[in-house]
């Protein structure tokens, strides 16, 4: 009975450390996020006066959808790049190849540099004007007019691919440690079947990867949705609102407008999309296992 | 073996953070203690901006201090103008603000509409030699419609137009005489892009603070008044069916002037300020507006005196005149501040002349003393146009949503330019903004 | 025979080197124009430039001068390091028993850490500025580290209960028999085989803390307890230098990548020896 009790308390036990500073931390915080999105509260939650549901009147507002909308094309395609051009350089990378450990180093970079520096330095490379990448296509004669990166038609797909750049590494690695951790006895059982190349990839790595894919593609997830220094540095949400994203309003609301009420209730929405979306990925995915 | 090292590692690092972290709040409590003891006045002097740039600068000034003040002790101090936002409501919430501040715009109103600034007018007022050395126009931007002044102006600077003497000559134009006029200045453009080939006018228009200023400055140039009012806290076109007219007019010069004419360089909408700067020193665009931020960028060339290729002039007039904005940073004193004699000792120490001509020559700034005029300092004849621009200036919002404001402002009028809306969309979507995200 | 092999051989080559190289000539565009601009002198910021035109090391040389740059760096290592240690250790734990143990609010909890993620760093700073300076641990290392591994903590679990999922667990099974405790079960059975993946995680949590901006720069203010980070964006002004931000961060990538080869090398060093494929 008492050995039951024990095994039934053993999990909550190996939890504590993670729930004390999960509450420690956010206990506060959440409450306020929670009553802030009631009220009218200034930048550092100064109360003004209640608002009842005022701040979540935005929510329903043609600008909020089409944000919201413009950040689910930044998320899927930002994860779908990050996962296409991750999965082939991890497996580039993955066996033996003269140089390996260099590149491995030189592939996290992106990783390493910090976000508040990351946006002014593409916005560099890509400028119009003096931009290394524009010099370079009109210098050996590829474009005539300098292409406008930044410009409203191309500044979403810009962002994109910088967010791709940013979170390949991530992927990479975690992969990598992926593909380390399958014995090498599968390997060579599937070779004796025959089974090599794309055929193999698809019917014995992909599986063995997946429950990493799964909780890799649920961190990047979550995490397109916090990202805004990187795009705010380099576009802060325009030209025309083509990069405004939800991370991004909120931002806005809460330093630029201060209303701190109006970013809570974003956030509050922002924060249940994202408990959603990622309570079907991780359903599915121990569905499957099962 | 491997694992136990592992470990080992772990525990140790453990360990040292831990220790790191003890120590460093010893050494906190360890500060305040000598605090306590001292049994003289203290007084902290904080400046927005780096503190590598700023300690070279007031350290000299600090030191003055105490040498005609010796029973009071000087802490100078700095904050990032990136911190400033949160930290110093922070800091006025739990009443710890330093004695004497530098204020931006931007933090200035909002703090003050905190009740977190004294209102200085009387003390300003009291100071007869200061009050008369500072330019009536400048006093006014410092101060609200019903006669409140929260900081004394200190760093400023206005739009003007920087141009190209090369390329005015190449084009067959008086490299003497700048433009005066918005349609001056486009014709102007017209003419050196027509003959040189090289862009008559820089131009850059990304929703920042620097393109709302702009707006702004042609807006007070084409109807002779602020763009906000801070008695009705609404635009002032808001219910003036004239003032709304010329705005219209100007948002429709601006997107003539990003797709039609022909005259700026390329990708104007991607373009900010920053950009528009190494852009003219280069040499690939013929003007571009600007104020004396651009002196240290431009260094170099200035520095050459009598040859140099670049020159000022003032903001291109509209109907109403010549009417920029003026950037207005100031000091302040914290209304729950301990002791304010002192610290207005301090502001007007700082407002000396000598000390404000130290602090605006290193900084990057003008001269706004009536004293400190036509000094070695700040001659050259690009001085010239930057320094008289001091006497017509406009204000911008003063209130505490000012960054807000001038989002909207600069979102409308990028629209605009870009002919995404018409002027009179872009004219309402700014008050529509406004009236929907405005705190009181 | 042979030979069609080693053609083929080659051609895996040539294509896994192409895919590399393309990558890592994206990966580093970015540093590349840093590299330059830090080079630059500050009259010269913003010229266009395939390559560099100015050599002025003493960029390097003047940052480091007059900026406290080491005390940035150390603060911003120990905010890493501790970080990810605090990350790892707890991480490990929780991942374990949300892959390996069937309880109540285990879909919940996983939910609400996904979900915390999301709360704007701002919400969660103002009262951590206000608690700080009551309990004295405003401008401490402590706060930012606790600040930080409470954010940073979901993905290393996430990651982890990932990997920890993909192992089989009949060999815990046969430790269980043997008498072994849960907790030794995962000392002894799960880490040894899933190094690789606490290197990832570490990775993860360590690049977190260094990337930390917003926590240091409420929490903190003296040079030594300011992050690199914060310390560099100090100077951006209405006129920025440029130049000697792009060497501080150029100077800056150094440090976490050793780390980083230091960590992977001892995590994964020794295990994986016999069995490098």
């Amino acid at each position: 009975m008492n050995l039951k009790r024990k095994r039934k308390a053993l999990p909550y036990i190996f939890l504590v450390p993670a729930i004390v500073i999960i509450i420690m931390i956010f206990a506060i915080p959440l409450f306020n996020l929670l009553w802030y999105s009631f009220a009218k509260v200034d930048l550092i939650g100064n109360f003004n006066s209640w608002a009842g549901f005022n701040n979540y009147k935005y929510l329903v507002t043609e600008t909020f959808t089409k944000t919201l909308g413009r950040t689910m094309i930044w998320v899927v395609c930002g994860i779908a790049g990050i996962f296409l051009v991750g999965t082939i350089l991890a497996l580039a990378l993955n066996k033996p190849i003269p140089g390996r450990g260099f590149f491995r180093t030189v592939v996290i970079i992106p990783w390493v540099i910090p976000h508040v520096f990351a946006g002014t330095m593409w916005s560099w490379v890509l400028n119009s004007t003096n931009g290394i990448v524009n010099t370079l296509l009109l210098d050996l004669g590829l474009i005539k007019e300098p292409i406008s990166f930044l410009g409203a038609e191309l500044a979403l797909a810009t962002v994109i691919f910088i967010r791709i750049w940013k979170g390949v590494p991530f992927l990479v690695m975690s992969l990598l440690s992926a593909l380390q951790t399958i014995p090498a006895e599968v390997e060579e059982a599937a070779k004796l079947d025959g089974a090599l190349g794309w055929k193999y990839f698809w019917h014995i790595t992909l599986p063995l990867l997946r429950p990493v894919m799964v909780m890799s593609g649920t961190i990047l997830m979550a995490w397109s949705f916090t990202i805004f220094d990187l795009v705010y540095v380099i576009t802060g949400g325009g030209p025309l609102n083509a990069t405004e994203l939800l991370s991004i309003t909120i931002y806005k609301k809460a330093f630029i407008n201060g209303d701190m009420g109006g970013a809570s209730a974003i956030a509050i929405f922002t924060m249940l999309f994202v408990s959603v979306i990622a309570f079907f990925l991780m359903k599915r995915n121990s569905k499957e296992a099962d | 073996m491997k694992k136990r090292l592992l470990a080992m590692l772990l525990c140790a690092a453990m360990v040292l953070s831990m220790a790191a972290c003890s120590s460093g709040g010893a050494e906190s409590d360890k500060e305040e203690k000598t605090e306590d003891s001292g049994g003289k006045k203290e007084i902290t002097v904080l400046r927005l901006g780096d503190i590598t740039k700023a300690e070279p600068i007031f350290a000299p000034i600090m030191d003055s201090y105490t040498k005609d003040n010796p029973d009071t002790t000087v802490n100078f101090e700095a904050m990032a103008w990136d911190e400033a936002k949160t930290k110093l409501k922070l800091l006025g919430a739990q009443s710890e603000l330093p004695e004497v501040m530098f204020i931006n715009i931007i933090n200035g109103w909002d703090l003050a509409s905190s009740g977190y600034l004294s209102d200085l007018s009387d003390l300003f007022k009291e100071d007869a030699s200061l009050s008369a050395d500072i330019p009536q126009s400048i006093i006014d931007v410092a101060t609200t419609e019903d006669g409140k002044m929260y900081w004394i102006p200190s760093a400023t600077g206005a739009f003007g137009v920087w141009y190209n003497k090369e390329y005015f000559k190449q084009a067959g134009l008086d490299p003497n005489s700048p433009p005066k006029t918005v349609e001056e200045m486009i014709s102007m453009a017209k003419t050196i892009t027509e003959k040189t080939g090289v862009p008559g006018l820089g131009w850059g228009i990304t929703a920042t603070e620097d393109f709302a200023n702009i707006t702004e400055s042609f807006y007070s140039s084409y109807t002779g008044v602020d763009i906000w009012s801070d008695a009705d806290k609404k635009f002032t076109f808001e219910d003036n069916k004239e003032y709304r007219k010329l705005f219209a007019e100007v948002l429709e010069e601006f997107a003539k002037i990003t797709n039609d004419y022909g005259i700026t360089q390329a990708n104007s909408i991607e373009q900010n300020p920053f950009g528009i700067r190494t852009l003219f020193r280069d040499g690939e665009v013929a003007m571009y507006l600007d104020g004396v931020w651009a002196v240290k960028e431009l260094k170099e060339e200035l520095d050459k005196g009598e040859g140099s290729k670049f020159n000022t002039g003032l903001f291109p007039a509209g109907p109403a005149g010549s009417h920029p904005i003026l950037g207005c940073d100031g000091w302040a004193i914290p209304e729950e501040c301990k002791d304010k004699d002192e610290a207005w000792k301090m502001v007007q120490h700082l407002m000396s002349s000598e000390n404000q001509t130290r602090h605006a020559s290193e900084w990057g700034l003008l001269p706004i003393l009536e004293s400190e005029k036509g000094i070695d300092e700040f001659s050259g004849e690009y001085w010239n146009a930057l320094v008289e621009q001091l006497d017509t200036v406009s204000a911008r919002p003063k209130d505490k949503n000012v960054a807000m404001i001038e989002q909207a402002i600069a979102d409308g009028a990028q629209a605009a330019a870009t002919r995404k809306m018409t002027p009179d969309e872009a004219i309402d979507f700014m008050i529509e903004t406004v009236h929907s995200n405005y705190v009181e | 025979m042979k030979r069609k092999r080693r053609n083929k051989t080659i051609r895996d080559y040539i294509v896994r080197y192409f895919v590399i190289i393309v990558w890592v000539v994206i990966a580093l565009l970015p540093i590349y124009t840093a590299f330059i601009t830090s080079l630059t002198p500050f009259e010269k910021l913003g010229e266009r430039m395939l390559y560099p035109k100015y050599f002025a090391w003493e960029n390097y040389a003047e940052v480091v001068a007059q900026t406290p740059m080491w005390e940035y760096l150390k603060a911003s290592v120990i905010y890493a390091v501790g970080t990810s240690i605090f990350t790892i250790i707890i991480s490990i734990l929780a991942a374990y028993a949300l892959s390996r143990f069937r309880f109540r609010f285990k879909v919940a909890f996983m939910m609400l850490i996904v979900a915390i993620q999301v709360i704007p760093q701002i919400v969660i700073v103002t009262p951590l500025y206000g608690l700080s300076n009551s309990t004295g641990l405003y401008d401490t290392y402590i706060v930012v580290v606790l600040a930080m591994v409470a954010s940073a903590i979901a993905n290393p679990i996430l990651l982890l209960k990932g990997f920890f999922d993909s192992i089989s667990s009949t060999l815990e099974e046969a430790a269980a028999v043997d008498g072994c405790t849960r907790l030794g079960a995962l000392v002894k059975i799960i880490l040894p085989i899933s190094l690789p993946a606490v290197t990832t995680a570490f990775a993860l949590s360590f690049f977190t803390g260094w990337d930390a901006y917003l926590y240091p720069m409420i929490l903190t203010s003296s040079p030594g307890k300011v992050s690199m980070t914060v310390g560099l964006s100090r100077m951006k002004d209405i006129v920025t230098p440029w130049n000697w931000i792009m060497s501080g961060t150029i100077i800056a990538i150094i440090p976490p990548i050793l780390i980083y080869l230091i960590a992977q090398k001892y995590l994964i060093g020794g295990l994986t020896a016999g069995s490098d494929k």
